[in-house]
């Protein structure tokens, strides 16, 4: 079980809601992320990574279980015939750990932390946020602006108020950076690695940082040393750290966007800052060379108008555009790879596969000694992603895709190639034609999710405040010239649209079967 | 991989097989080119079920006689004969989970 070269341990960072765009190693020229920096040219850089199926809990869903999720299932728990990473090094002598922050993977119910046989929750985020009780001298009204409340509903607003309370009674307490989340996450990381895991043993750690999602609650928004946002000094307004979710237009002024950019882009400086340092404490503990680690967030974030977000400010609509979509991965193969750039396309659902590929656990039945039948279902024969390893090598026969998708389940799909984009928005009429009769025939279900549940299933997203809205009529755009999707050609390019589609539908067609 | 049958070969071998998975398929339809692909992945772990394939617009009245109704049609066939059968799509546990209820 135990893999016969010198790499024995993986380690997997996620940082929730971290976009592109915002690191230095993808091109951004006004932010500080040297920690990324310094990581990627040790390691291999992703060009074309997307996730398969958004937001948060979908992809988590694909990087565990190693399957795309996009046509098939939501924002919903781990069902038990879903087979994790962990699930399948269970009993294989590898430890399994999960330290996190993030509430949708604490859930009991929704299920994404079984089978870590270590876990370390750190309370304070979102659905967690009332851990602390109540709040003594912080007041949500200092942290909003007016004219973004306008035209939002009454109890939106209070439901807001509610949260950022929660929000505030866990920030109160804060004195210095070493407090945040983030800070937290990664020391707890450093702390399992230096105490808790057995040098012996080879073993698998994913740290999960909902940082740099919402709120903003960078370091200059408490003042520790009343120093300014570094990427908007001199800011007269309010700091809205946890923005009320909507349209832009008419309720944020473009200097009020600049600046929750920019208290974004602090805390992405932050978290830059810590995973640096845990990434210190993985060499300092004699792991550098003999760990695999992944460096990967679930999507992007939208923050304004055109390429800052399409208009939106969170995550309200299920719009796929390529803020939310292409995401960073970057990869260190001790021996392999260093300073490379990969543009083969790769997705979530390549992550499962990655891991264990490491392990040399790829292709594995089930185990057949126990005598219960649910282990013989812990094997690898689900598995449609790809090992990222042979890439990295530069194995001669290495490849993934051409392509890659995205989407919102029940709401938007989307493809993405060399040249093109292309964005095909489900409306309701779609559950007559012959995509919905492929998805959904066959046993009368799409991976135990019964079809009446497609189109019902309103819990896409943990933002408040959403809508399901969508364009009337599908998109295409220009790669190469337009790569914020502004642009649409569709009208101009009806064949090159027509193409893209079916590819499209044709390759949803071969997921059903695999 | 398949064992490609026509009409004047396929009830022989039907009557032939002990274990085996029959694909009544069309040359130009793309969910009969992902059925097998799925049994080619079905088969790597169940090497013991012999496949074979049937095209429906050479062969109507054989896939017919088969009670085949639209491609992709599945047939299971255990102890020389046909046992069941499905149209449309399946997965590889899907499609285990039909062959060992057939």
């Amino acid at each position: 079980m135990i893999p016969k070269n010198d790499i024995k341990n993986v380690i997997f960072i996620m940082t929730d809601s971290l976009q592109r765009d915002y690191l230095t190693v993808y091109g951004n020229e006004w932010m500080k992320t040297p920690n990324y920096e310094r990581f990627a040219k040790q390691a291999t850089v992703f060009d074309n990574n997307f996730t398969e199926g958004l937001p948060t809990v979908p992809c988590r869903r694909a990087m565990m279980t190693g399957r795309y999720t996009l046509p098939f299932v939501g924002w919903s728990p781990l069902r038990p015939e879903d087979t994790t990473v962990s699930d399948i090094l269970w009993g294989t002598g590898i430890q399994t750990s999960l330290v996190y922050d993030t509430g949708p993977m604490r859930l009991p119910k929704y299920g994404y932390s079984r089978g870590f046989e270590y876990t370390k929750f750190i309370h304070g985020q979102e659905l967690d946020n009332h851990f602390l009780g109540d709040v003594c001298h912080l007041n949500p009204d200092d942290y909003l602006e007016e004219e973004s409340m306008k035209g939002i509903e009454p109890h939106i607003i209070e439901s807001m108020k509610h949260e950022m309370k929660g929000i505030l009674a866990n920030r109160q307490e804060w004195r210095s950076q070493d407090d945040h989340q983030v800070a937290k996450v990664t020391l707890a990381a450093a702390n399992y690695l230096e105490n808790e895991v057995d040098p012996k043993k080879p073993f698998f750690l994913w740290v999960d940082s909902f940082d740099p999602h919402e709120p903003y609650d960078s370091p200059s928004v408490w003042d520790y040393n009343d120093d300014d946002c570094p990427y908007d000094p001199g800011y007269e307004g309010k700091d809205q750290f946890e923005q009320i979710p909507g349209m832009v237009e008419g309720r944020f002024t473009e200097p009020q966007l600049k600046h929750i950019r920019s208290l974004y882009a602090e805390k992405i400086t932050l978290v830059d800052k810590y995973i640096g340092k845990l990434l210190d404490k993985i060499k300092n503990l004699g792991l550098w060379d003999n760990t695999l680690i992944i460096l990967t967030s679930d999507h992007g974030k939208p923050h304004g108008l055109d390429e800052h977000g399409h208009g939106l400010m969170r995550m309200v609509r299920p719009w796929p555009y390529v803020e939310m979509a292409h995401t960073p991965l970057i990869i260190r193969y001790p021996g392999y790879g260093e300073g490379e750039r990969v543009k083969s396309y790769t997705q979530s659902c390549d992550m499962a596969p990655t891991i264990l590929d490491m392990f040399g656990m790829l292709n594995v039945e089930g185990k057949k000694t126990s005598g219960f039948d649910i282990q013989s279902s812990c094997n690898t024969e689900d598995i449609q992603g790809v090992s990222l390893l042979p890439l990295i090598r530069g194995d001669e026969d290495a490849k993934t895709r051409d392509f890659a998708i995205s989407g919102y389940y029940g709401y938007a799909w989307t493809i993405f190639n060399d040249d093109y984009s292309y964005i095909h928005w489900l409306r309701e009429c779609e559950s007559d034609d012959e995509m919905f009769e492929i998805l959904y025939d066959g046993f009368g279900s799409a991976d135990g999710v019964h079809a009446e549940t497609r189109q019902s299933e309103d819990m896409w997203t943990c933002t408040p405040h959403t809508k399901v809205e969508i364009p009337e009529a599908d998109m295409l755009f220009d790669r190469n010239k337009d790569q914020y999707q502004l642009n649409n050609i569709i009208k101009e390019q009806p064949k090159v649209g027509e193409k893209m589609l079916k590819k499209l539908k044709l390759f949803m067609g071969e997921l059903r079967t695999s | 991989m398949f064992t490609q049958l026509t009409s004047g070969n396929c009830m022989a071998a039907i009557a032939d097989t002990e274990q085996g998975v029959l694909i009544g398929y069309k040359e130009l339809c793309p969910h009969c080119l992902n059925m097998e692909k799925m049994l080619v992945k079905y088969s790597k772990t169940h090497p013991d079920i012999s496949l074979f394939r049937l095209n429906i617009e050479e062969s109507p009245d054989t896939f017919k006689e088969l009670g085949g109704e639209r491609p992709p049609t599945i047939f299971v066939i255990k102890n020389n004969s046909v046992v069941a059968q499905k149209a449309g799509l399946m997965n590889p546990k899907e499609m285990k989970a039909f062959y060992q209820r057939s």
